[in-house]
């Protein structure tokens, strides 16, 4: 694991935003925010691949399988 | 031992019941393979899944993530709800990725309409194979091996229009044995390391099934389950006692196919020594609380599966709630699984949610809570397992507890649900908030 210095101030505003939350701690937060970051950035720079040839009969292979009807 | 990262299996079949399966209930014996392998190995007996359909559930097995609150779309918006896992998808570094990352050659065969390109599914395999009828994979006719179904297609296929709807209603006879040739031979031509992944469609409502597993349900019976069943929902009718005899029976012939399926694979991935992972992405109704199929309930028949780990070097049942959603971390651990503790990643409190995230549960061994807009309620599984009867009011102090639970879940999700949108926006305003 890699260390990261953040200013004293961020780190006690990490600390507020973490209280009565599932994160274990200010690291965990700060790991998930950051790595959301970094993945979506990532891929905006990336050649998308096209979706499936056709999308024709999608809506119906739902519908055949029960998933529309709420 | 050699260090060498090991291949990884993993079978998703839809809609298994846990109950259905011997290994968690004795009285059941559909499914001889799957107990075996569970017994010879990491049998888990009390695997939770996050939602109760595949859109709830797999997207978030595969991230470790529960989706997010978006105003974008509504139920009655497939296209949204498809985008919506699409999007969550492309927001962490899911499973798939994990093991590409770890230099695996990965491939994948999905007989599941959410589960595609267009949700982002294919992301992170090197080989995707969408199994459907008008797939740009594999051709329509390994949806199934059975004659009648071949010679049905040729013939309609043949008719101008589209009769009946048959271009849709073919998925009904996605059938393991029609693609089981295209996955042995995709077995023989990975590298190693190699993570494969199945996600099969054989338990998946309509229950049709091939004869050689049919035990319980002659053909007709097999059909006429199925159009009674699709004649009460369209009427919105209560299904008659003796076709909902006749359902139950056809899910427990299409429990035996998937049973067949775990053991035709086994045999062809036993050379490559594959750590195996075995799951149902969220369980099936039978009647139970008037339900037949999966709905958005979050009831035992939806969320209890059957989950199993096989040939990771050691035997143990895990009796902790293992939530699938945890299952990304227990993955990362068998490439090299000598010192893969089972009950590592099991949790005291399980959260589950229905795919809009109006109601959500949190599962303890004892307890569930559910809660929606309008009320909350409490089982006590122990003592009422068919979850009949509301205790919220004679067990306050345990109300409370998980409702608190419940808080500090959901203002979790409040606040990734705003790094997601911030990065959103960051992202769409050219690194500028």
């Amino acid at each position: 694991m890699a260390e990261l210095s953040i200013p004293d101030d961020l780190a006690e505003r990490i600390d507020s935003r973490v209280d009565h939350t599932e994160f274990e701690s200010s690291d965990a937060f700060a790991t998930y925010v950051l790595s959301e970051v970094v993945t979506r950035a990532e891929r905006e720079i990336e050649i998308t691949e096209a979706s499936d040839v056709s999308r024709d009969g999608v809506e119906e292979r739902l519908q055949s399988l029960g998933y529309l009807e709420e | 031992m050699s260090k060498d990262p090991r291949n990884v299996v993993m079978v998703t079949a839809d809609s298994l019941r846990a109950d259905h399966c011997g290994f968690l209930n004795s009285e059941s014996s559909l499914t001889p393979t799957i107990d075996r392998l569970a017994e010879d190995g990491i049998a888990f007996s009390q695997a939770i899944a996050p939602g109760p359909r595949t859109p709830s559930s797999v997207p978030v097995t595969f991230t470790g993530e529960f989706m997010s609150d978006d105003d974008a779309w509504t139920m009655e918006d497939w296209e949204g709800r498809q985008s919506r896992i699409n999007d969550h998808m492309g927001r962490f570094v899911h499973l798939s990725e994990q093991f590409q990352q770890q230099g695996y050659e990965t491939a994948a065969f999905t007989t599941n309409p959410w589960t595609t390109r267009d949700s982002n599914f294919h992301s992170g395999f090197d080989d995707f194979n969408r199994v459907s009828a008008n797939s740009p994979d594999i051709s329509s006719k390994h949806l199934s091996d059975s004659s009648l179904f071949k010679l049905a297609d040729a013939g309609i296929e043949a008719l101008p229009g589209d009769p009946g709807g048959w271009s849709s209603k073919k998925e009904w006879f996605s059938q393991w044995p029609g693609y089981f040739d295209l996955i042995q031979d995709r077995l023989n031509s990975l590298s190693e390391p190699f993570f494969l992944w199945m996600f099969i469609l054989d338990s998946h409502q309509p229950y049709i099934t091939p004869r050689r597993y049919r035990e319980e349900s002659a053909a007709w019976e097999m059909y006429y389950s199925i159009m009674r069943y699709w004649h009460g929902k369209s009427n919105d009718e209560e299904l008659p006692d003796r076709a909902a005899k006749l359902t139950q029976q056809a899910y427990r012939d299409a429990v035996r196919s998937v049973d067949g399926f775990v053991e035709a694979l086994q045999d062809a991935v036993d050379p490559f020594d594959p750590v195996t992972v075995f799951f149902s992405d969220h369980g099936e109704a039978l009647g139970e609380h008037g339900n037949f199929g999966h709905k958005q309930t979050l009831y035992e028949e939806n969320l209890r599966v059957p989950m199993f780990i096989h040939n990771a070097g050691m035997t143990a049942t895990v009796d902790e709630q293992q939530p699938l959603r945890s299952l990304p971390e227990v993955l990362m651990e068998l490439p090299n699984p000598e010192e893969f503790d089972p009950h590592a990643h099991t949790q005291q409190f399980v959260v589950s949610q229905t795919e809009a995230n109006r109601k959500r549960s949190v599962r303890t061994s004892r307890w569930k809570l559910v809660r929606t807009d309008d009320k909350t309620l409490l089982y006590d599984l122990q003592k009422n397992p068919e979850e009949t009867l509301s205790v919220a009011d004679t067990y306050p102090a345990v109300t409370e507890s998980l409702v608190d639970v419940l808080d500090v879940h959901d203002a979790t999700q409040r606040e990734k649900n705003v790094v997601g949108d911030t990065v959103t926006e960051l992202l769409a305003n050219g690194g500028k908030l």
